[in-house]
């Protein structure tokens, strides 16, 4: 209840602080959930995410890094 | 040190700490790589990989590491061995360039599994005396199928939190901080140290 309630008063400040407050709220979440289940559990649920953005992430050339690296 | 975060996880000794996550895909060529490098220098693992392990909620397209300085000869073999292994540089082709950037230019070079790009392992040589720092007080993660040597993690929080500062460097630090029960106090002696390095 305390943590809906502190999920609501989100949504009273600006766009940009409430995306803030909410992320920061996931990653206090996030880190409970972690401290209660087991190391393979959690690193499961993690897993989904990290292995979906490896295969999703854009398969530049070394060409097109390097041109990328060279303008930065 | 630290405590532990839940029942798991093990502080073998100061130093050591036992994780006992499922491998991702990017810890599996975290340790690919790693098992080569180790055989020619000694390294240790730092920023976005670290809490990353250590499960924070994101991914990301480059691990950082710091080595020691290594000679011409000791460099190539270690090239060498890394293209054998199904790796490539994706910063250079010439090894005599690639040295180049890391020991007079001072960059980081990047490998990456060979035909691709991401995720890419960026090393670069020891600079001053806050990376010879990391190096000596590294601390050894056991995972399954191996080892890995990451920074002392109060000394990674305080550094995305004094040093780096972007949001999702602040993120990371607010996840390892909560994480590892670390108190304000703490992470401030270490900012201390950061100041004694010149960083702040």
């Amino acid at each position: 209840m305390e943590e809906s309630n502190k999920m609501t008063s989100h949504f009273k400040l600006s766009s940009k602080e409430s995306n803030q407050k909410q992320r920061e709220w996931f990653i206090d979440y996030w880190v409970d959930y972690m401290k209660t289940h087991s190391d393979a559990e959690w690193s499961r649920q993690q897993n989904v995410l990290i292995n979906s953005l490896l295969k999703s992430a854009k398969q530049w050339s070394r060409e097109e890094f390097r041109e990328l690296q060279q303008n930065i | 040190m630290m405590l532990s975060f839940n029942e798991e996880m093990k502080i073998i000794d100061e130093k050591t700490i036992q994780l006992d996550r499922e491998l991702s895909e990017l810890d599996q060529i975290v340790l690919k790589f790693v098992k080569i490098l180790q055989k020619h220098v000694r390294y240790v693992l730092v920023s976005g990989y670290v809490a990353i392990l250590f499960g924070r909620s994101r991914g990301t397209e480059d691990v950082d590491f710091i080595i020691e300085k290594l000679s011409k000869d000791k460099f190539f073999k270690l090239y060498h061995e890394l293209l054998e292994n199904g790796f490539w540089s994706i910063s250079v082709d010439d090894p005599q360039e690639l040295f180049a950037l890391l020991s007079e230019e001072k960059l980081a070079v990047r490998f990456a599994e060979k035909g691709k790009v991401f995720p890419n392992m960026e090393v670069k040589f020891v600079r001053d005396a806050l990376d010879t720092w990391a190096l000596k007080e590294r601390i050894k993660i056991i995972i399954k199928n191996g080892d890995l040597f990451t920074s002392q993690i109060e000394m990674q929080i305080a550094y995305k939190k004094f040093i780096l500062k972007s949001p999702k460097d602040l993120e990371d630090a607010r996840h390892l901080q909560k994480l590892f029960n670390v108190n304000e106090d703490k992470i401030n002696k270490y900012k201390l140290i950061l100041e004694q390095y010149g960083r702040i």
